[in-house]
């Protein structure tokens, strides 16, 4: 046996006594060897003549590249009567394709190659993604080239990406979480920052090509383009590529976008608000604030605190409100921070209705608790241990890299930010902790929100202050504006509606104080039909209406300025979205419509076909309550026909459209007596008037709430 | 048929070629780097080193799912993955021993109070109230001994990342990554949660899993109608029930339940360990003996014998939610094992990956009757007879009844026009250039290998099935499309809008 071999196989038996084959037992006996290090890969920064800035990472493992770009822009930069021509504009970029290639063509090519190019614009930043075989490099590069200098905007795909935008309006109302998330952001924002604004019917129909048009051109500029690539590739090759795609692109010479400031009175929301949601039996809840940017002072104090009062298994949330008392399944703290502006921190819940005022108190106690004694010694090293211990994740793939360095780079941080940070949460000290607890988590100055179903709460007060409701019903359209209002249908408008008011009563129609109608309604439902008796008053806008339903007597009122409604002995207030109905009902009431005399406008909107009849068109439109009905005429004898006009009946909203069969003469006036309701082309309801009074002495009292 | 050998063809074979070999070695490549053993007790492991990074993936997949529970116990298996983050007889207690006695008590507190609930309307409202106070003591006495998440506090505190487990009808599985010089820690704890579990916190773990149907299920319109489709789809095979688990069923589960069940499917043989990242396979092996070797050989559980009878006739089922329009269609085709498995994967593929998709371009851009479509096998899992979904979501003003003719439309044109050559190639490559992207992601990658050994028998098939896709041909399409797309085969749910408190 040689020296060289003894000494080995010594070596192998040391080994092996190192290496027992025996288990620890208890993990805290595990002895861990040290962490391996690991060179870390550094992106070549290049900056290109025309402004464009690189960051190039070569990464040999697979034969793929992928690439990031980041374009100063973001939908916090469009106005507010434009909500949605971010999301839009960056949709389109890709999906309508260039001037030299539709989106269609892109969409087979790249579905052929098995790779993807997107872009879209987020909140804060503008991006594009590029995922592609080695091989193809040289056909995707042009395409993201392309999409970023030349987008057609053409119309039908903007018309798709404004259907796709209209239905995610109609669908948020309906997922708690999606609710709650959105809703804390107005709240502390603002619900007009360009943080938090949303996209409305309205803002989305006004948006056209040339808006898209002028977005991109705002800020598509090389300076304002940041761009990654990592993967199978010689940086020098890579460089040149880009180079060839990108250099021919010039300077725009536009100022950088300036960061917008967040409203000063973001900071102070505290109060207790709730979103009614009826459908649902888990309430989420969410209590927090302001938060900060990744280089605020107390940045990194608020993050170990989060950490230990909601961040993990460990953390105080996880083991009160849910190991100790089942209350909730989701539960956690988080101190958000944004790069270029304040984020939003919170303490969080999901909970069953019936426990909801319960979580929040036990959320609220842990609150008050964190911010009067220091974290013990344990909780406080598990919070830094957690976040520094798994610093090896953020270095385990070469996207990760090229990622960080390019959000440091758009939002002016140093290239070492990480380090840092690291460094930085190292320093933070148990007293540190119980400072920012004292001054940014103390519950009395956080806002609530609670998403789930009001009646079925434990409690109707809540620990922290009375409850206020926000509102978050959809705005529906405003009624579309007619193509071809021009002087003359105005002017013909403007004939017809005279007309017709000789026809319906001319000047009695001013006489009319007060209307009492007693009829039969008939409701087509998908269960059948079904027959109730109605009595209605109506007096100057305000209304009173008596249902007899098989359940008994239901009242629904409207002063002119609440909706009420009183079933079965209990009396409730009407949503907003109830009284802007009401209100828009009684506008369109169309003996009171006709009576009106100032302030309308009317257009004519020429022949077309009501109830299968021949009949002319006019829209009535009140420019400043911005509220609009469509009279159809009969052209005999230019009594009112029917009426169509934006709204909800029994279903989602829609064009509901009203066919009169016949009329009653009260006095000289001509009312509809008998009329059909339809929505979408199907029958909804019948109504039969038997008995009409006018101008029987009504009190006011009559509309108010009992 | 005539072959032509033109400039542009000859470019595009040989690009072609490229792609392909660079793709090959690339599998290969990746190929040398896996290695696999299995314990004397069964338990198979499937190593894939990377050394980007210090740092690596566990996964560990029990092929055990909701589809093995029975009636009544339904949200057992889910129930049991949460029971597996509660600790063992040393890690989560104070005192073990005088624990263990007061958890005996809390079950017998519990079935006390159950007795008298199952009086039904004769039960003594005096006695429930009494017995749900001796029910809570018991649970507070033995909460006393309990150390609150030790066993995720630990991962944690090793820096540990991605902590998570799911359930799903074929399987549950466990995962999160550590820094790789921690890995012993791995092997400690995971062999110990399932050689020694202990399962504290029983009943206040039902009422988070409670929270968890009401967050999933009851206050999600998409997850209702998910659950009555499913309902409505099979009548006989557990695929049919909700994984989450009927409420009534979470209210009664006892933790014997849990303990059978875990005893039954949670042997060495009916498990698979993926481990991918900065590791020595030689070490790893070594520390699978050590630890995982402690757990005692079991025969593997029987399966499942209940088969779905064919579906004759159409079923439907509607929706009413103050939510907009959904529409989910499936027809019922055979499991994994089925020689026709990448016939239907083509057909997903060919349906709905990308935006040149059959689907998006017909029904999302062509017609507008949707803003999202897709259809794919697989639902709600693989490893037995399952449905090929489709699904979309109605665009605003156009009703389900016109979706449902487009899509039908779609499914038609599948066994009447044969697909292109075009169609089938972009299959292959977007299976190829999905798989490369896999490979970058140490937890994607170990999920992926160990699903693969467990559904098909061998994790290699993962490489082999770009052959499989190879041999599909427009007669398989047309073939198998025929022979599934049947009206008397077809289950639909849809979301109509209820009528809302706006209506006058």
């Amino acid at each position: 046996m040689t020296t060289t071999r003894l000494l080995s196989a010594l070596l192998l038996t040391a080994a092996a006594a190192l290496a027992q084959n025996k288990p620890v037992a208890s993990y805290k006996d595990i002895k861990y060897p040290p962490l391996r290090s690991v060179k870390v890969p550094q992106p070549a920064r290049i900056e290109m003549p025309n402004g464009m800035t690189l960051f190039l990472l070569e990464d040999h493992e697979l034969p793929s590249i992928g690439m990031a770009s980041m374009i100063r822009t973001g939908s916090r930069y469009v106005p507010a009567d434009k909500a949605g021509l971010g999301f839009i504009t960056g949709r389109v970029m890709r999906t309508g394709g260039t001037a030299t290639r539709s989106g269609d063509e892109l969409d087979k090519l790249l579905d052929r190659l098995g790779a993807s190019v997107e872009s879209g614009i987020e909140t804060d930043a503008g991006t594009a993604f590029v995922s592609v075989l080695k091989e193809d490099v040289d056909k995707a590069l042009p395409i993201l080239s392309d999409i970023l200098r030349n987008p057609a905007f053409p119309e039908d795909k903007v018309e798709l990406a404004k259907t796709e935008l209209r239905d995610g309006i109609s669908r948020r109302n309906e997922n708690s979480h999606a609710i709650l998330q959105r809703e804390f952001g107005r709240l502390i924002y603002g619900r007009d920052s360009g943080y938090t604004r949303l996209p409305q019917y309205d803002t989305v129909n006004s948006i056209t090509r040339g808006d898209l048009v002028a977005f991109h051109k705002q800020f598509f500029q090389p300076e304002n383009v940041i761009l990654g690539v990592w993967g199978d590739f010689d940086t020098a090759d890579m460089r040149a590529k880009i180079e060839k795609e990108f250099g021919s692109w010039a300077r725009g010479g536009r100022p950088k976008p300036q960061v917008p400031e967040v409203d000063p009175a973001a900071k102070m929301r505290a109060g207790v608000y709730v979103v009614n949601k009826e459908d649902v039996n888990q309430s989420e809840i969410q209590i927090g604030g302001l938060g900060g940017k990744r280089n605020d002072p107390d940045y990194y104090a608020n993050v170990v605190l989060a950490t230990a009062l909601g961040g993990g298994f460990g953390s105080r949330l996880m083991n009160r409100v849910r190991s100790n008392e089942g209350l909730a399944y989701s539960t956690f703290a988080a101190w958000g921070a944004q790069y270029d502006h304040p984020g939003l921190f919170f303490a969080s819940a999901g909970t069953k209705s019936q426990t909801t005022m319960k979580a929040l108190d036990l959320i609220k106690q842990e609150l008050v608790k964190i911010g009067q004694s220091e974290l013990t010694d344990k909780e406080f090293q598990l919070a830094k241990d957690s976040i520094l211990k798994g610093t090896a994740f953020d270095f385990d793939s070469t996207s990760k890299i090229v990622l960080r360095l390019m959000n440091y780079e758009y939002s002016g941080y140093p290239s070492d930010y990480l380090q840092r940070f690291n460094e930085n949460i190292n320093k933070v000290t148990k007293a540190d902790a119980l400072r920012v607890a004292k001054q940014y988590w103390n519950p009395a100055n956080m806002a609530v929100l609670i998403v789930g179903k009001q009646a079925d709460f434990d409690q109707p007060q809540t620990p922290l202050g009375p409850l206020t409701s926000i509102d978050i019903s959809i705005p529906k359209p405003k009624a579309s504006v007619v193509a071809g209002a021009t002087p003359e249908s105005l002017a013909s408008g403007k004939q017809l509606l005279a007309k017709v008011r000789q026809a319906m009563g001319g000047e009695k129609l001013t006489s009319v104080k007060s209307v009492v109608s007693k009829a039969n309604l008939t409701v087509t439902t998908p269960q059948g039909e079904m027959s109730l008796k109605t009595e209605t008053t109506r007096k100057a806008g305000k209304s009173l209406q008596k249902m007899v339903t098989p359940m008994g007597e239901v009242l629904q009122g409207f002063d002119g300025e609440k909706v009420w409604m009183k079933a079965g002995g209990e009396v409730q207030d009407a949503p907003p979205a109830g009284v802007a109905a009401a209100k828009d009902e009684a506008f369109r009431e169309t003996i009171r419509l006709l009576s009106a005399s100032a302030g309308l406008t009317a257009q004519s909107l020429g022949e077309s076909k009501l109830g299968g009849k021949p009949v002319e068109g006019l829209l009535v439109t009140d420019p400043t309550a911005k509220m609009q009905v469509k009279l159809y005429v009969d052209p005999t004898t230019n009594l009112v026909a029917g009426r169509v006009y934006s709204g909800a009946l029994f279903g989602p909203p829609g064009e509901v459209e009203e066919v009169y069969l016949d009329y009653k003469d009260v006095n000289g006036i001509k009312f509809p007596s008998h009329s059909v309701l339809s929505q979408n082309g199907a029958k909804r309801a019948e109504l039969k008037i038997d008995d009409i009074v006018i101008n029987s002495e009504i009190p006011d009292s009559a509309f108010a709430r009992p | 048929m005539m072959q032509f050998s033109t400039p542009i063809r000859t470019l595009a074979l040989a690009l072609a070629a490229t792609l392909a070999v660079s793709a090959q070695e690339s599998f290969q490549q990746v190929q040398s780097r896996i290695s696999e053993f299995t314990l004397a007790n069964g338990l198979k492991f499937i190593i894939l080193e990377r050394h980007q990074a210090p740092v690596a993936s566990f996964y560990t997949y029990v092929d055990a799912g909701s589809a093995q529970e029975k009636t009544g116990l339904t949200g057992l298996a889910h129930m049991f993955e949460h029971m597996a983050f509660k600790g063992t007889s040393t890690i989560g207690t104070k005192n073990y021993l005088e624990e263990k006695n007061s958890l005996d008590r809390v079950d017998a507190a519990f079935k006390s109070l159950q007795h008298e609930r199952d009086k039904g309307r004769s039960a003594d409202p005096q006695a429930i109230k009494k017995l749900e106070g001796e029910f809570k003591a018991a649970q507070d006495t033995a909460g006393q001994f309990v150390v609150s998440n030790e066993f995720g506090t630990a991962i944690e505190q090793a820096g540990g990342r991605g902590l998570n487990a799911s359930t799903a009808s074929d399987k549950t599985d466990y995962f999160f990554s550590l820094p790789s010089n921690s890995a012993e820690l791995w092997f400690f704890l995971e062999s110990e949660r399932f050689r020694d579990p202990v399962f504290r916190e029983f009943y206040k773990e039902r009422d988070v899993v409670m929270e968890e149907r009401r967050m999933r299920t009851d206050s999600n319109p998409i997850g209702r109608t998910v659950e009555e489709f499913l309902a409505v789809a099979y009548k006989a095979h557990p695929y049919g029930q909700p994984t989450i688990g009927h409420m009534s069923d979470l209210q009664n589960l006892t933790r014997k339940d849990a303990v059978d069940f875990f005893k039954t499917y949670y042997q060495p043989s009916n498990m698979i360990i993926s481990i991918v990242g900065d590791v020595d396979p030689k070490e790893m092996k070594r520390l699978a003996e050590t630890y995982f070797g402690r757990i005692p050989t079991s025969p593997r559980p029987e399966p499942v014998r209940t088969v779905e009878p064919p579906q004759e006739f159409e079923r439907r089922v509607t929706v009413r939610l103050n939510a907009q329009r959904l529409y989910i269609l499936g027809y019922h085709k055979p499991g994994t094992d089925d020689p026709d498995h990448a016939v239907y994967v083509t057909l997903g593929s060919i349906l709905s990956d990308g935006r040149s998709s059959r689907l998006d371009t017909a029904i999302v851009q062509q017609k507008k009757l949707a803003v999202n479509a897709f259809g794919g096998p697989g639902f709600p899992g693989e490893k037995y007879p399952n449905l090929f979904l489709f699904g979309a979501f109605t665009a605003p003003g156009k009703t389900n009844e016109e979706l449902e003719k487009a899509m039908l439309a779609e499914i038609e044109r599948l066994k009447t026009e044969p697909v292109t050559k075009e169609e089938l190639d972009g299959v292959k490559t977007r299976f190829r250039a999905g798989l490369i992207k896999q490979f970058n992601d140490n937890t994607q990658m170990a999920g992926q290998l160990a699903e693969w050994q467990a559904l098909t028998g061998n994790w290699k098939n993962l490489f082999l099935y770009l052959q499989k896709l190879e041999k599909v041909t427009p007669d398989d399409i047309q073939r198998v499309a025929k022979a599934t797309f049947t009206p008397g085969n077809r289950t639909v749910a849809v979301i109509e809008p209820i009528e809302t408190a706006e209506a006058k």
